[in-house]
């Protein structure tokens, strides 16, 4: 198995202008992600995930640190460059769905690719293939407020695999949906990452949408504190998350209480 | 806590939203008020000559109202939806409609009070700043002066107060009837893009087929349409198809182009195009909306500026058709005598050009009362044309009477025999023929035609009435017609014409330099309004824009976060930006220029290349104050949405 992505001595520190507090969101974070992977970020309130998942995405940069993605460092990159490698390497799957209400779920699909200024038939292939998989063909021509959240999600993951990217970075991808669309949606990615080799690497809040995943890394204070590794039983993996969860104790109260 | 303290909580907390809707309100009293103040200007009101434009001014400050209207509606309604969750949240917490209502009608009560003082204010300081600078740029006889425009001011403060009411009402009533989740959602509430109807297709392609027909028919024009064009029915029938037909041409022909673009995969799905298609889409009502409204400010803009520099343009060949030679005296006994011009003439430096006369016999027409004809002997009229004017000769037959007809004011009277009275009973004459010359003088002020028949005739007429009826026209040319020297000197002998004239008779003196001085000043008022027009028309449609513009950032600006997370560049956000941009600036520019060019000739009758320069000109001045525009509003969108 080869690494898609190495981070390593991973610092971000905020503020520290003029009298102000610093905080340091993360401190000296190191990870691997391997090819084909799907890997579950979890942690408390303010331990560093959303942080995590902003520098890995070229949203935000380090303070120090580095992040070689298939052997592009990161920080190497700018402006126009940036805005390439984001689309070409990089998909990502928001909380909030992040479609563009202008287009149909059809069109916020194809967008990567169109970027890319793909050939028409490829791009109208790979939708077929990817609206069929993830079970929306019958909504492409509709528009995002015409579809259910569940549905929205689905379109914005296939819209995060258009392009085939080296990892897809999902944040939160459940926090919007009601239980039946999460684990409707959990179980798409987990096809996805099983069937298309789709490196995924998703941050979420939800013990139940984390057993989805191969492997679990609990941050805590800006570091890694665990990682769990999934065996073939999803219901014995999700007892041991919630048993870190507990041992973990204090600061994770809001991991407990969000459990489903 | 009041709801007055509420309403000015909202306002101070949310000054951005407020400011926007503030800022168009204040823009459209301004224009309001500036143009109802330009058209009461004593200046216009004072000109005779102004009548027939003072009345289309008066029609345009109707429209002029309907596009406030529309503007302040537009933006109260962007106004609105920017606020629907903030009014949700107020209605789930238990605001009765009652209560809700005062809080809206409070909130319009102040905007709409400063607007409209803001408003009045800007528009009293612009108005006098402009004066000033246009009485001093066309360099006119009397200054454009300010003046306090009572009336503008309390038409623009009633007509205000109305709307600002309406929407009011408006507001509440929509608030009040949308249910509470349906606001909740505030802006994402879906906005379908139009369907393209065929019928509606049709209807555009008659609308703006006819008018064009109407105006570029080929050929003589049929009787109905002459009669339509001597009405004025004609040109508000041409207006009102091109107005249809531009709107209907925005929604159909709009949505059939970008209809078009989608079913072709290979050019829609190719980069940037996918987001600035569907956008174009998806704001389509908005956009046509927009698009109407500039195109109809342009279009008038346009069309006022072009009118009055074609105006302007003809001024001296209108003097010299009004006034074919430069100075005409009738002479009669006691009146001023001709050496007594020349002397007036040299007195001024003027050289004494060519001179000639003829005789004249003034008739009464027998039927009419105080209404006169002159005779007039073929052979000495023309001496009189051959000496005096770079006319043809005429030629009237054996037995035969021509009635002349000026080019400056053509008139159709109906030929055969006229009852004429000379004093001694009723005389017949028989006038046979009409020729359109610009050789003899243009008017005497009271008489109704001027007759030439053959010598013979008219001398057997001579001397039966001579004595009693007899006149002699004098004539001299004046090289220098146009200096401020030959103004003077004609101003001197109008004076002293009218202190030697008959009480009831023709006016004695009749001069080209006072003719040109007059339409001059006339037709340079009216460029003044005009620009003055085109000025507010243009800032106002600019203006429009960039507000539509910036309630789409406030709106879009989450959207754009977006595409930038997902690989969007700069360049490419410029793109999407400029394109829909340039389509706002620029294709009202393109209506204006040809509906505008098509409008002028609606008005003028004519499609020759006498409209090119006016046409073009203003066209050109247009493009150039519109790029700018463009070009900073772009700017201030890109950076809007990059600033999130």
């Amino acid at each position: 198995m080869t690494d898609v992505l190495r981070v390593t001595g991973l610092t971000k520190t905020y503020g520290g202008r003029r009298g102000t507090v610093t905080v340091r969101a993360l401190d000296g974070l190191s990870m691997t992600v391997e090819k084909g992977e799907f890997v579950g970020i979890m942690g408390p309130s303010g331990s560093g995930k959303t942080t995590l998942l902003h520098l890995l995405g070229t949203i935000d940069r380090p303070t120090s640190g580095h992040i070689i993605l298939e052997g592009q460092e990161l920080s190497d990159l700018k402006g126009l460059d940036l805005a390439v490698f984001r689309r070409r390497r990089l998909g990502f799957i928001f909380q909030e769905f992040n479609l563009l209400d202008s287009l149909t779920i059809k069109e916020n699909i194809i967008l990567p690719l169109a970027l890319e200024k793909k050939p028409a038939s490829e791009i109208e292939s790979r939708t077929a293939e990817l609206a069929r998989e993830l079970g929306i063909l019958e909504v492409l021509s509709r528009y995002p407020y015409e579809v259910s959240g569940g549905q929205k999600q689905r379109a914005a993951a296939a819209r995060a695999l258009m392009a085939a990217p080296a990892l897809v970075l999902a944040d939160e991808p459940t926090g919007n949906l009601d239980t039946a669309a999460a684990r409707s949606l959990m179980g798409c990615l987990e096809d996805l990452n099983v069937r298309k080799e789709a490196t995924i690497l998703m941050v979420t809040h939800d013990p139940v949408s984390a057993s989805y995943c191969r492997r679990i890394l609990f941050i805590k204070d800006g570091r890694i504190h665990a990682e769990l590794r999934r065996g073939l039983d999803r219901g014995q993996f999700l007892q041991r998350i919630l048993d870190t969860i507990a041992v973990s104790g204090g600061g994770c109260r809001d991991l407990a209480t969000s459990g489903r | 806590m009041t709801w007055r303290h509420l309403a000015v909580r909202n306002i101070r907390h949310r000054a951005g939203t407020y400011t926007s809707f503030f800022l168009s309100s204040t823009l459209a009293v301004a224009m309001f008020f500036l143009y109802a103040a330009g058209v009461d200007h004593p200046a216009f009101s004072g000109n005779s000559g102004m009548g027939a434009v003072r009345t289309a001014l008066g029609a345009v400050e109707v429209l002029v109202a309907v596009f406030a209207i529309l503007f302040i509606g537009y933006a109260h309604g962007a106004f609105l939806k920017a606020r629907q969750r903030e009014l949700a949240v107020l209605n789930l917490i238990g605001l009765t409609p009652a209560q809700l209502g005062k809080m809206i009608h409070w909130e319009n009560a102040i905007i709409g009070g400063a607007s409209l003082a803001v408003g009045l204010g800007s528009g009293l300081t612009l108005a006098r700043l402009f004066f000033l600078a246009m009485g001093k740029a066309l360099d006119l006889d009397v200054p454009v002066s300010f003046y306090w425009p009572v009336r503008a001011m309390a038409v623009t403060a009633a007509t205000f107060t109305l709307i600002f009411g309406l929407l009011s009402w408006r507001g509440y009533r929509r608030l009040s009837r949308w249910p509470v989740a349906e606001l909740l959602r505030g802006a994402a509430r879906g906005n379908k893009p139009p369907r393209v109807s065929a019928w509606l297709a049709m209807a555009c392609f008659l609308t703006l087929g006819s008018s064009y027909v109407l105006v570029l028919w080929p050929g003589p024009r049929p009787a109905l349409l002459r009669d339509m064009m001597q009405s004025g029915a004609y040109t508000w029938a041409v207006l009102a198809l091109l107005a249809v037909g531009t709107y209907l041409f925005f929604s159909e022909a709009g949505g059939a182009v970008l209809a078009a673009f989608k079913v072709r995969p290979a050019v829609y799905y190719r980069g940037a195009n996918l987001i600035t298609v569907s956008q174009l889409l998806y704001r389509a009502r908005d956009n046509v909306k927009i698009l109407f409204m500039v195109s109809l400010l342009s279009t008038m803009a346009f069309t006022a500026v072009g009118w009055f520099t074609r105006t302007y343009q003809v001024v001296e060949k209108r003097a010299i058709e009004e006034t074919p030679v430069g100075v005409q005296m009738m002479g009669m006994p006691g009146g001023l005598s001709p050496e007594r011009v020349e002397a007036i003439l040299s007195e001024h430096g003027l050289p004494a050009g060519a001179h000639a006369q003829f005789r004249v016999l003034r008739a009464k027409i027998a039927a009419q009362a105080n209404a006169y004809v002159y005779l007039m002997p073929l052979s000495e009229v023309n001496r009189w044309i051959g000496t005096l004017t770079a006319a043809k000769e005429l030629t009237v037959g054996p037995g035969q009477a021509t009635l002349l007809v000026s080019p400056a004011y053509p008139w159709n009277p109906m030929l055969g025999a006229w009852n004429l009275d000379l004093g001694q009973g009723p005389l017949a004459v028989i006038v046979t023929g009409r020729v359109v010359t610009g050789g003899i003088f243009a008017r005497w002020l009271g008489i109704s035609g001027q007759v030439v028949m053959e010598d013979s005739v008219f001398e057997r007429l001579w001397q039966t009435y001579g004595a009693t009826r007899g006149l002699v026209a004098n004539g001299w040319d004046l090289p220098a017609w146009r200096s401020r020297a030959a103004r003077e000197a004609a101003g001197q002998l109008v004076i002293e014409g009218q202190a030697t004239r008959f009480s009831q008779g023709p006016e004695t003196v009749y001069s080209r330099p006072i003719a040109y001085s007059n339409l001059k000043a006339g037709a340079g008022m009216a460029l003044v309004l005009a620009g003055f027009l085109s000025v507010l028309f243009f800032l106002a449609s600019g203006s429009m824009i960039y507000f539509k513009l910036y309630t789409d950032v406030q709106e879009e600006r989450s959207q754009f976060q977006t595409m930038i997370k997902l690989g969007l560049d700069v360049s490419e956000i410029r793109q999407v930006v400029s394109v829909q941009t340039a389509i706002l600036f620029f294709t009202p520019v393109v209506f204006a220029v040809v509906h505008g060019t098509l409008a002028l000739a609606a008005m003028t009758g004519d499609t020759g290349r006498s409209l090119w320069l006016p046409a073009g000109l203003t066209g050109a001045v247009f493009a150039f104050l519109y790029i700018g525009y463009f070009l900073a509003t772009r700017g201030s969108y890109v950076r809007a949405v990059m600033e999130g």
